[in-house]
């Protein structure tokens, strides 16, 4: 009884610290992220390989940097619109980051604010080109670009065993059920569509060569990728044993020793910018929400995301260019100009009908 | 405050009912279950542009082929997979209920197995076994049996498969929870009155395990047709069903009012299937009783 008596007393007494000890820990918790509510941060990233480089490198840089916490949150470009949109007074995030595709459609006025360049001491680093992401000529830059992405033929050598040398070789009937495409959704399946279009005659308002060869390339197709991360599956599955993709996700494909090629075709790459921006009413205050993307510019993170594994071709003139992408795509900067830089104001005017073409033209 | 105001003696008096101890779930579905649907319902009859109301978003989807073949394709989906969890779930689930205590514990783990893992690292996994040099395909390339592999993901079958795999533990549950409830002396009745096994299971067991099979049913239809991350991946870009047309429509090309249309077609065809089931659910539990 006595013992009963004691556990009883003991267990209620430990129960009640228990509870003063949880309380007071989520007191001083709250005065932390009450007081200092410019301590953190949310950033939206792209999930894989995006999310792993920016958490290895960009948060760490960025923690270095402020003394502030940065969260990563990952989600595609247009997740993180629709989310913006559904709440632009209370965003779930501080940052964006997007590819030329949605950032066009994006509704930038309601959920953006223009990118205070004087908080960025990097940016004057950045190529002109790049420095806004909706091109050289537009009248508000809502965010710049923090890295470029350059599209051309990937190959498995041991099945295609002539390298290829024009966007057409996809067609060689040779490679019936062996070729993948990206899904018209993404920036690379959109760009992708331009350029066949403008091989065969068209233009970036004018699609219906591409589309007339699409219905051509239908026997030869393995499938056609939700998204450009599940192209990469589908090369590294065998699935599919020629394709349309980036350097930068054949450039982590081969480091991880699958059989994978990439050249670019006679027509030339077509090469589009990944682009941050701040939101509205940012949770963080815009100073460091201008500080991370500050960060994603400076030399140090633009060198460690250009280098292995991630390969990420970088912006800021600083980082000296090296390894597969001074091999592949640009020894010098001026190299980056003999890119195909294409008229996204004009494709966003069609895109959305393309985009429901495309799907009905592919469908089984 | 004027607590003393209050006719508390009156209250006292009044029986808290059943209904009473509803009203926070009540409060809590009609905030974010009833008025986001009607909201969406009412974005279905906007115009793409602008205000007012109109039925130009359905209109749109039903003169559409394209749209029709999605809904046809989805509710095909929903059926064949249904089928098939009910074909594989109904045995296993028998098998539970007549299994030995020991053996039930080894296979509630089995059962509930795949709903332990993400659907995105089940997906993949289905990416892996469906895939050219696949499981599947290194199999029956290996036995012999076919000479060049056959096609299965980026294919409805291929959907189907893994669909059936991911929600085949909700039937075998439902189908678990009804065959307990029978009565296990009406089987022996059947047995002392000469009733054979077979005849004893098409007389007794399985018309007195229909409600089961019916919320099974239910439960993997719905499911089925209103899943996302399944179709995407593993029937890629050449498949749409309703939910990856909704995404489209509502979140890569920003058509709202057509994709909440869309959605209202969607929520329409499981409204018909439920209420088809349920109707046939009420008859079977006249029978149970």
């Amino acid at each position: 009884m006595n013992y009963r008596m004691k556990r009883r007393t003991f267990l209620g007494s430990s129960f009640v610290a228990g509870m003063a000890l949880t309380g007071l820990g989520s007191c001083s918790s709250n005065s932390q992220s009450g007081s200092a509510q410019a301590d953190s941060l949310v950033a939206a990233t792209y999930p894989g390989n995006w999310e792993e480089a920016h958490r290895k490198i960009l948060v760490p840089a960025f923690q270095k940097a402020t003394g502030a916490e940065a969260t990563l949150t990952p989600l595609l470009a247009l997740d993180q619109v629709a989310r913006l949109e559904a709440s632009a007074n209370n965003p779930p995030f501080d940052t964006a980051i997007l590819d030329p595709g949605p950032y066009i459609t994006a509704p930038k006025e309601d959920i953006f604010q223009p990118f205070p360049a004087d908080m960025a001491k990097n940016f004057s680093e950045v190529l002109p080109r790049y420095q806004n992401a909706g091109g050289p000529e537009a009248s508000e830059n809502w965010g710049p670009i923090i890295g470029l992405q350059f599209a051309g033929i990937a190959y498995n050598p041991k099945i295609i065993t002539t390298s290829p040398t024009s966007w057409a070789d996809l067609w060689n009937p040779a490679y019936k059920g062996q070729v993948g495409i990206a899904n018209m959704d993404s920036t690379l399946g959109t760009g992708w569509m331009v350029e066949i279009s403008k091989m065969n005659g068209g233009s970036e308002s004018n699609l219906d060569p591409a589309f007339e060869a699409l219905q051509e390339l239908l026997p030869n197709l393995a499938g056609v990728a939700s998204n450009p991360g599940a192209l990469s599956t589908m090369i590294q599955q065998g699935e599919v044993a020629i394709a349309p993709h980036n350097i930068g996700s054949i450039a982590v494909l081969q480091d991880k020793g699958i059989d994978v090629e990439w050249v670019i075709p006679k027509e030339g790459s077509y090469a589009f910018g990944t682009s941050m921006h701040i939101v509205q009413n940012p949770v963080s205050g815009t100073e460091l929400a201008a500080a991370y993307i500050d960060t994603a510019l400076s030399q140090e993170v633009q060198a460690a995301m250009a280098a292995a594994p991630y390969y990420i071709a970088p912006v800021n003139q600083s980082v000296p260019l090296e390894g597969v992408l001074a091999e592949k795509i640009a020894a010098s900067y001026d190299e980056y100009e003999k890119f195909i830089y294409q008229d996204w104001a004009t494709i966003s005017k069609y895109r959305p009908e393309w985009i429901e073409r495309f799907s009905k033209a592919v469908s089984a | 405050m004027s607590v003393a105001n209050l006719p508390t003696p009156k209250r006292k008096k009044l029986p808290l009912t059943q209904g009473q101890l509803a009203l926070p779930l009540a409060a809590f579905l009609t905030l974010f279950y009833v008025i986001p649907m009607v909201v969406l319902l009412a974005a279905s009859f906007q115009p793409a542009r602008g205000g007012g109301f109109t039925l130009a978003q359905y209109a749109e989807f039903f003169t559409d082929s394209a749209n029709i073949r999605v809904l046809t394709l989805t509710f095909w989906l929903g059926l064949q997979v249904t089928i098939a969890c009910l074909i594989f779930g109904y045995p296993v689930a028998y098998f539970y209920h007549q299994a030995t205590a020991r053996w039930k514990t080894i296979l509630t783990f089995l059962i509930l197995l795949p709903l332990l893992t993400s659907a995105v690292v089940r997906t993949f996994g289905w990416v892996v076994i469906l895939g050219r040099q696949g499981l599947i395909n290194s199999l029956l390339v290996g036995l012999g049996m076919i000479d060049e592999p056959i096609k299965l993901l980026f294919t409805h079958l291929g959907v189907a498969m893994a669909m059936t795999q991911i929600w085949l533990p909700l039937m075998v549950l439902s189908i678990i929870a009804s065959l307990s409830q029978i009565d296990p002396r009406l089987a022996a009745a059947s047995e002392s009155l000469g009733g054979g096994k077979w005849r004893t299971f098409w007389q007794i067991t399985l018309p007195l395990s229909l409600p089961g099979i019916i919320s099974g049913c239910l439960l993997v239809f719905a499911l089925t047709v209103s899943s996302f991350v399944t179709p995407s991946i593993i029937g890629g870009g050449q498949l749409m069903y309703m939910p990856t047309l909704i995404y489209q429509q509502g979140v890569v090309l920003l058509n709202k009012p057509f994709a909440a249309a869309v959605s209202a077609v969607l929520l329409i065809m499981v409204l018909i299937v439920v209420f088809l089931l349920s109707t046939l659910g009420q008859r079977t539990r006249k029978y149970v009783q």
